[in-house]
Protein backbone atom coordinates (compact mmCIF):
# COMPACT_ATOMS: atom_id res chain seq x y z
CA UNK A 1 0.00 0.00 0.00
CA UNK A 2 1.75 3.35 -0.96
CA UNK A 3 2.65 6.21 1.97
CA UNK A 4 2.33 9.49 1.11
CA UNK A 5 6.48 10.28 1.64
CA UNK A 6 6.38 14.03 3.72
CA UNK A 7 9.28 14.70 1.39
CA UNK A 8 8.93 13.75 -1.88
CA UNK A 9 11.90 12.54 -3.75
CA UNK A 10 12.73 14.31 -6.94
CA UNK A 11 15.18 13.14 -9.41
CA UNK A 12 16.20 15.70 -11.61
CA UNK A 13 15.38 15.24 -15.31
CA UNK A 14 19.02 14.49 -17.35
CA UNK A 15 19.64 16.47 -20.11
CA UNK A 16 19.67 14.29 -23.53
CA UNK A 17 23.13 13.56 -24.90
CA UNK A 18 24.53 12.64 -28.10
CA UNK A 19 27.34 10.33 -28.55
CA UNK A 20 28.55 10.38 -32.25
CA UNK A 21 31.88 8.07 -31.68
CA UNK A 22 32.93 5.07 -30.59
CA UNK A 23 35.92 4.09 -27.85
CA UNK A 24 37.21 0.80 -28.30
CA UNK A 25 38.09 0.18 -24.58
CA UNK A 26 38.64 -3.57 -24.70
CA UNK A 27 40.43 -5.40 -27.24
CA UNK A 28 41.38 -8.92 -26.63
CA UNK A 29 42.71 -11.84 -28.99
CA UNK A 30 42.71 -15.69 -27.76
CA UNK A 31 44.78 -17.82 -30.35
CA UNK A 32 45.77 -20.79 -28.90
CA UNK A 33 46.83 -22.13 -32.19
CA UNK A 34 46.01 -21.51 -36.04
CA UNK A 35 42.46 -23.26 -36.37
CA UNK A 36 40.84 -22.28 -32.69
CA UNK A 37 40.62 -18.48 -31.08
CA UNK A 38 38.13 -15.88 -30.37
CA UNK A 39 38.42 -12.53 -30.25
CA UNK A 40 36.01 -10.02 -28.05
CA UNK A 41 36.06 -6.26 -28.40
CA UNK A 42 34.26 -4.06 -26.13
CA UNK A 43 32.81 -0.58 -27.94
CA UNK A 44 32.01 2.33 -25.86
CA UNK A 45 29.58 5.13 -27.61
CA UNK A 46 31.23 8.57 -26.27
CA UNK A 47 31.56 12.22 -27.49
CA UNK A 48 34.87 12.84 -28.21
CA UNK A 49 34.06 16.45 -27.92
CA UNK A 50 33.60 16.26 -25.02
CA UNK A 51 35.75 16.17 -21.25
CA UNK A 52 34.45 13.10 -20.37
CA UNK A 53 35.44 9.87 -20.31
CA UNK A 54 33.70 6.84 -21.79
CA UNK A 55 31.00 5.34 -19.72
CA UNK A 56 31.34 1.81 -19.39
CA UNK A 57 27.45 1.71 -18.84
CA UNK A 58 27.26 2.63 -23.07
CA UNK A 59 28.99 -0.37 -23.70
CA UNK A 60 28.41 -2.83 -26.24
CA UNK A 61 30.74 -6.26 -25.93
CA UNK A 62 30.92 -7.92 -29.40
CA UNK A 63 32.24 -12.16 -29.03
CA UNK A 64 33.65 -13.47 -32.50
CA UNK A 65 35.70 -16.02 -33.81
CA UNK A 66 38.55 -14.83 -34.24
CA UNK A 67 39.97 -16.44 -37.19
CA UNK A 68 36.99 -16.28 -38.98
CA UNK A 69 37.17 -12.66 -38.62
CA UNK A 70 40.88 -12.80 -40.35
CA UNK A 71 39.22 -14.60 -43.15
CA UNK A 72 35.95 -12.89 -44.25
CA UNK A 73 36.99 -9.10 -43.27
CA UNK A 74 40.40 -8.54 -45.02
CA UNK A 75 40.51 -5.24 -43.06
CA UNK A 76 40.36 -7.22 -40.01
CA UNK A 77 43.54 -9.43 -41.27
CA UNK A 78 45.28 -6.39 -42.41
CA UNK A 79 45.16 -5.16 -39.15
CA UNK A 80 46.80 -8.01 -37.08
CA UNK A 81 49.40 -8.40 -39.96
CA UNK A 82 50.20 -5.19 -38.54
CA UNK A 83 49.89 -5.98 -34.75
CA UNK A 84 52.35 -9.03 -35.76
CA UNK A 85 54.86 -6.59 -37.58
CA UNK A 86 55.32 -4.40 -34.40
CA UNK A 87 55.81 -7.27 -32.23
CA UNK A 88 59.47 -7.61 -32.07
CA UNK A 89 59.74 -3.55 -31.71
CA UNK A 90 57.18 -4.17 -28.63
CA UNK A 91 59.17 -7.21 -27.11
CA UNK A 92 62.28 -4.78 -27.16
CA UNK A 93 60.46 -2.27 -26.00
CA UNK A 94 59.00 -4.03 -22.99
CA UNK A 95 62.90 -5.65 -22.21
CA UNK A 96 63.95 -2.57 -22.22
CA UNK A 97 62.29 -1.68 -18.83
CA UNK A 98 63.01 -4.93 -16.95
CA UNK A 99 65.17 -4.61 -14.06
CA UNK A 100 68.66 -6.05 -14.63
CA UNK A 101 70.21 -7.70 -11.79
CA UNK A 102 73.83 -7.35 -9.94
CA UNK A 103 76.05 -8.34 -7.25
CA UNK A 104 76.05 -6.12 -4.22
CA UNK A 105 79.38 -4.02 -4.97
CA UNK A 106 82.24 -4.89 -2.80
CA UNK A 107 83.35 -2.02 -0.34
CA UNK A 108 83.94 0.81 -2.01
CA UNK A 109 87.27 2.69 -1.38
CA UNK A 110 87.20 5.20 1.32
CA UNK A 111 87.20 8.62 0.66
CA UNK A 112 89.66 10.58 1.56
CA UNK A 113 88.73 12.75 4.54
CA UNK A 114 89.30 16.27 5.02
CA UNK B 1 88.91 15.17 10.61
CA UNK B 2 86.45 12.44 10.89
CA UNK B 3 84.74 11.18 7.55
CA UNK B 4 80.47 12.36 7.93
CA UNK B 5 78.28 9.84 9.06
CA UNK B 6 75.53 9.27 6.10
CA UNK B 7 72.06 10.48 7.34
CA UNK B 8 69.44 8.00 6.44
CA UNK B 9 65.81 8.95 5.20
CA UNK B 10 63.25 6.11 7.00
CA UNK B 11 59.94 6.31 5.34
CA UNK B 12 57.36 3.85 6.76
CA UNK B 13 53.92 3.24 5.23
CA UNK B 14 51.29 2.67 7.65
CA UNK B 15 47.69 2.67 8.40
CA UNK B 16 45.13 2.90 11.27
CA UNK B 17 44.17 -0.42 11.39
CA UNK B 18 47.16 -1.93 12.56
CA UNK B 19 48.46 1.29 14.55
CA UNK B 20 48.67 -1.07 17.89
CA UNK B 21 49.24 -3.77 16.48
CA UNK B 22 52.83 -2.49 14.13
CA UNK B 23 53.26 1.00 14.37
CA UNK B 24 53.65 1.62 17.90
CA UNK B 25 55.51 -1.51 18.66
CA UNK B 26 57.55 0.14 15.23
CA UNK B 27 57.65 3.38 17.16
CA UNK B 28 59.03 1.93 20.02
CA UNK B 29 62.20 -0.13 18.86
CA UNK B 30 63.16 0.49 15.41
CA UNK B 31 61.68 3.94 15.33
CA UNK B 32 63.79 4.42 19.24
CA UNK B 33 67.27 3.24 17.29
CA UNK B 34 66.51 5.77 14.44
CA UNK B 35 66.33 8.74 16.53
CA UNK B 36 69.08 7.79 18.62
CA UNK B 37 71.22 7.68 15.22
CA UNK B 38 69.96 11.27 14.40
CA UNK B 39 68.14 10.23 11.32
CA UNK B 40 65.06 11.09 9.85
CA UNK B 41 61.78 9.12 9.81
CA UNK B 42 57.96 9.74 8.81
CA UNK B 43 54.97 7.77 9.18
CA UNK B 44 53.14 7.81 6.33
CA UNK B 45 49.54 7.01 6.29
CA UNK B 46 46.44 7.74 5.22
CA UNK B 47 44.96 9.25 8.38
CA UNK B 48 45.69 12.23 10.87
CA UNK B 49 47.54 11.75 14.05
CA UNK B 50 45.39 9.59 16.88
CA UNK B 51 48.01 9.94 19.46
CA UNK B 52 51.77 11.26 19.62
CA UNK B 53 53.24 9.27 16.96
CA UNK B 54 54.17 11.98 14.46
CA UNK B 55 52.03 10.43 11.12
CA UNK B 56 51.98 12.35 8.44
CA UNK B 57 48.40 11.87 6.14
CA UNK B 58 49.46 11.55 2.70
CA UNK B 59 46.38 10.35 0.75
CA UNK B 60 42.81 10.17 1.34
CA UNK B 61 42.69 6.42 1.25
CA UNK B 62 44.30 3.96 4.13
CA UNK B 63 43.45 0.41 2.97
CA UNK B 64 46.16 -1.93 1.56
CA UNK B 65 45.46 -0.61 -1.88
CA UNK B 66 46.75 2.77 -0.60
CA UNK B 67 50.66 1.44 -0.29
CA UNK B 68 50.23 3.02 -4.06
CA UNK B 69 49.48 6.28 -3.21
CA UNK B 70 51.78 6.40 -0.27
CA UNK B 71 54.81 5.56 -1.72
CA UNK B 72 53.71 7.79 -4.49
CA UNK B 73 54.30 10.74 -1.48
CA UNK B 74 57.87 9.57 -1.06
CA UNK B 75 58.91 10.89 -4.30
CA UNK B 76 56.66 13.73 -4.56
CA UNK B 77 56.49 15.29 -1.03
CA UNK B 78 59.65 17.58 0.51
CA UNK B 79 61.42 15.62 3.07
CA UNK B 80 64.86 16.29 4.70
CA UNK B 81 68.00 16.01 2.99
CA UNK B 82 69.67 12.75 3.44
CA UNK B 83 72.32 10.08 1.78
CA UNK B 84 70.24 7.13 1.64
CA UNK B 85 66.79 6.55 1.72
CA UNK B 86 64.90 3.37 2.61
CA UNK B 87 61.06 3.08 2.03
CA UNK B 88 59.68 0.45 4.75
CA UNK B 89 56.09 -1.11 5.72
CA UNK B 90 55.22 -1.14 9.22
CA UNK B 91 56.22 -4.96 9.21
CA UNK B 92 59.64 -4.45 8.20
CA UNK B 93 62.14 -4.77 10.93
CA UNK B 94 65.81 -2.77 10.26
CA UNK B 95 68.88 -3.31 12.33
CA UNK B 96 70.32 0.08 12.07
CA UNK B 97 73.45 -0.50 13.36
CA UNK B 98 73.69 -3.14 10.73
CA UNK B 99 72.47 -0.93 8.10
CA UNK B 100 74.63 1.49 8.99
CA UNK B 101 77.38 -0.96 8.57
CA UNK B 102 76.14 -1.40 4.74
CA UNK B 103 75.97 1.72 3.89
CA UNK B 104 79.00 2.64 4.81
CA UNK B 105 80.76 0.04 2.01
CA UNK B 106 78.54 1.21 -0.93
CA UNK B 107 78.85 3.74 -3.73
CA UNK B 108 76.90 6.68 -3.43
CA UNK B 109 77.41 7.09 -7.23
CA UNK B 110 75.48 4.07 -8.69
CA UNK B 111 71.75 3.99 -9.57
CA UNK B 112 71.23 0.98 -7.25
CA UNK B 113 68.05 -0.10 -5.81
CA UNK B 114 68.88 -2.93 -2.90
CA UNK B 115 66.08 -5.18 -1.62
CA UNK B 116 65.37 -8.47 -0.84
CA UNK B 117 64.61 -11.34 -3.78
CA UNK B 118 61.41 -13.27 -3.49
CA UNK B 119 61.70 -15.22 -6.26
CA UNK B 120 64.30 -16.71 -7.54
CA UNK B 121 65.72 -16.11 -11.18
CA UNK B 122 63.42 -13.35 -10.58
CA UNK B 123 64.59 -9.81 -11.06
CA UNK B 124 62.37 -6.59 -9.42
CA UNK B 125 61.70 -5.08 -6.59
CA UNK B 126 60.30 -6.58 -3.44
CA UNK B 127 59.62 -4.12 -0.46
CA UNK B 128 59.05 -6.45 2.28
CA UNK B 129 62.49 -5.90 3.94
CA UNK B 130 62.87 -2.41 2.76
CA UNK B 131 63.59 -0.31 -0.70
CA UNK B 132 67.67 1.32 -0.12
CA UNK B 133 68.61 3.53 -2.75
CA UNK B 134 70.77 6.19 -2.49
CA UNK B 135 70.52 9.93 -2.78
CA UNK B 136 71.22 10.19 -6.55
CA UNK B 137 69.14 7.12 -7.24
CA UNK B 138 66.14 9.03 -5.49
CA UNK B 139 66.40 12.00 -6.91
CA UNK B 140 66.62 10.19 -10.43
CA UNK B 141 63.32 8.67 -9.73
CA UNK B 142 61.52 12.10 -8.13
CA UNK B 143 62.64 14.17 -10.81
CA UNK B 144 60.99 11.58 -13.11
CA UNK B 145 58.13 11.11 -11.13
CA UNK B 146 57.40 15.07 -10.75
CA UNK B 147 58.35 15.14 -14.58
CA UNK B 148 56.17 12.63 -16.32
CA UNK B 149 53.58 11.63 -13.39
CA UNK B 150 53.57 8.74 -11.62
CA UNK B 151 50.80 6.77 -13.28
CA UNK B 152 50.13 4.09 -11.36
CA UNK B 153 46.91 3.57 -9.60
CA UNK B 154 44.98 1.57 -6.82
CA UNK B 155 42.83 0.53 -9.93
CA UNK B 156 45.53 -1.44 -12.11
CA UNK B 157 47.92 -2.15 -8.79
CA UNK B 158 47.69 -3.05 -5.49
CA UNK B 159 51.38 -3.10 -4.75
CA UNK B 160 53.45 -0.50 -3.60
CA UNK B 161 57.03 -2.24 -4.64
CA UNK B 162 55.56 -3.30 -8.32
CA UNK B 163 54.57 0.11 -8.75
CA UNK B 164 58.06 1.26 -8.22
CA UNK B 165 59.53 -1.16 -10.38
CA UNK B 166 57.14 -0.07 -12.81
CA UNK B 167 58.74 3.42 -13.13
CA UNK B 168 62.08 2.17 -12.78
CA UNK B 169 61.34 0.39 -15.92
CA UNK B 170 59.92 3.78 -17.60
CA UNK B 171 62.65 5.62 -16.50
CA UNK B 172 65.21 2.71 -17.91
CA UNK B 173 63.19 3.00 -21.29
CA UNK B 174 63.89 6.98 -21.26
CA UNK B 175 67.24 6.87 -20.68
CA UNK B 176 68.07 4.06 -23.08
CA UNK B 177 65.99 6.53 -25.62
CA UNK B 178 68.66 9.68 -24.23
CA UNK B 179 71.76 6.81 -25.13
CA UNK B 180 71.78 7.04 -21.48
CA UNK B 181 71.30 3.33 -21.08
CA UNK B 182 74.03 3.44 -19.09
CA UNK B 183 73.10 5.25 -16.22
CA UNK B 184 69.94 2.87 -16.22
CA UNK B 185 68.56 1.74 -12.42
CA UNK B 186 70.16 -1.71 -11.59
CA UNK B 187 68.61 -4.24 -8.39
CA UNK B 188 71.21 -5.47 -5.71
CA UNK B 189 69.29 -7.94 -3.53
CA UNK B 190 71.71 -8.55 -0.52
CA UNK B 191 70.75 -11.92 1.20
CA UNK B 192 70.81 -10.57 4.44
CA UNK B 193 67.77 -7.99 3.65
CA UNK B 194 65.62 -10.95 4.72
CA UNK B 195 61.76 -11.51 3.00
CA UNK B 196 60.33 -14.82 1.29
CA UNK B 197 57.92 -15.74 -0.96
CA UNK B 198 55.32 -17.97 1.06
CA UNK B 199 53.89 -19.50 -2.15
CA UNK B 200 56.98 -21.94 -2.45
CA UNK B 201 59.01 -21.73 0.60
CA UNK B 202 58.27 -24.75 3.30
CA UNK B 203 56.12 -23.42 6.95
CA UNK B 204 58.08 -24.19 9.56
CA UNK B 205 61.47 -25.16 8.01
CA UNK B 206 64.71 -23.48 9.29
CA UNK B 207 65.47 -22.44 5.74
CA UNK B 208 67.84 -20.52 6.86
CA UNK B 209 70.66 -19.36 9.70
CA UNK B 210 69.74 -16.13 10.41
CA UNK B 211 72.98 -14.51 11.69
CA UNK B 212 74.02 -11.17 13.55
CA UNK B 213 74.64 -9.55 10.09
CA UNK B 214 70.44 -9.15 9.54
CA UNK B 215 70.08 -6.04 7.74
CA UNK B 216 65.99 -5.91 7.68
CA UNK B 217 63.73 -8.16 7.83
CA UNK B 218 60.49 -8.77 6.55
CA UNK B 219 58.51 -9.48 10.07
CA UNK B 220 55.57 -11.70 8.93
CA UNK B 221 58.23 -14.08 6.97
CA UNK B 222 60.43 -15.00 10.11
CA UNK B 223 57.95 -17.32 12.04
CA UNK B 224 58.85 -19.74 9.16
CA UNK B 225 62.37 -19.29 9.15
CA UNK B 226 63.42 -18.36 12.52
CA UNK B 227 63.53 -20.83 15.27
CA UNK B 228 63.41 -18.57 18.11
CA UNK B 229 60.41 -16.86 16.66
CA UNK B 230 57.87 -16.69 19.76
CA UNK B 231 54.42 -15.72 17.85
CA UNK B 232 52.49 -14.84 21.47
CA UNK B 233 55.41 -12.02 21.72
CA UNK B 234 55.76 -8.89 20.03
CA UNK B 235 58.07 -9.53 16.88
CA UNK B 236 59.64 -6.14 16.94
CA UNK B 237 60.57 -7.03 20.59
CA UNK B 238 61.78 -10.12 19.52
CA UNK B 239 63.99 -9.22 16.92
CA UNK B 240 65.40 -6.61 19.09
CA UNK B 241 66.09 -8.90 22.21
CA UNK B 242 67.71 -11.22 19.42
CA UNK B 243 69.57 -8.91 17.76
CA UNK B 244 69.72 -5.54 18.50
CA UNK B 245 71.08 -5.51 21.91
Amino acid sequence: MPITKETPLVIPAKAEKTLPHTWLSELVVNAPNASDGYMSLKLTAFDSDSDEDPNPENSEMLHLDFWEVVTNVPEAAAAMQSVFDAIPAIESYYKEGILEEVPVEEDVEEEAGD
Amino acid sequence: MSKKRPVINYYFMVCEALHEKRTKPLYNTVIRRIKECGDNFYLLGGFEPIDELPVIKVCDFDDYHSCVEKIESVFKKDWNDADWHIICDDDTFVHTENLNLFISKLSKDNLRIYCSQLYEDSVGIFGGAGILMNDKTFKLIQKFVIENGWKENRHFQSHSDIALSKICGRLNRKLKIANKENDKIRVSNPKTMYSFNHDTMKKSQNLINIKGDLITAHIKDMQYVWTDFYEQECPYQSLENAFCR
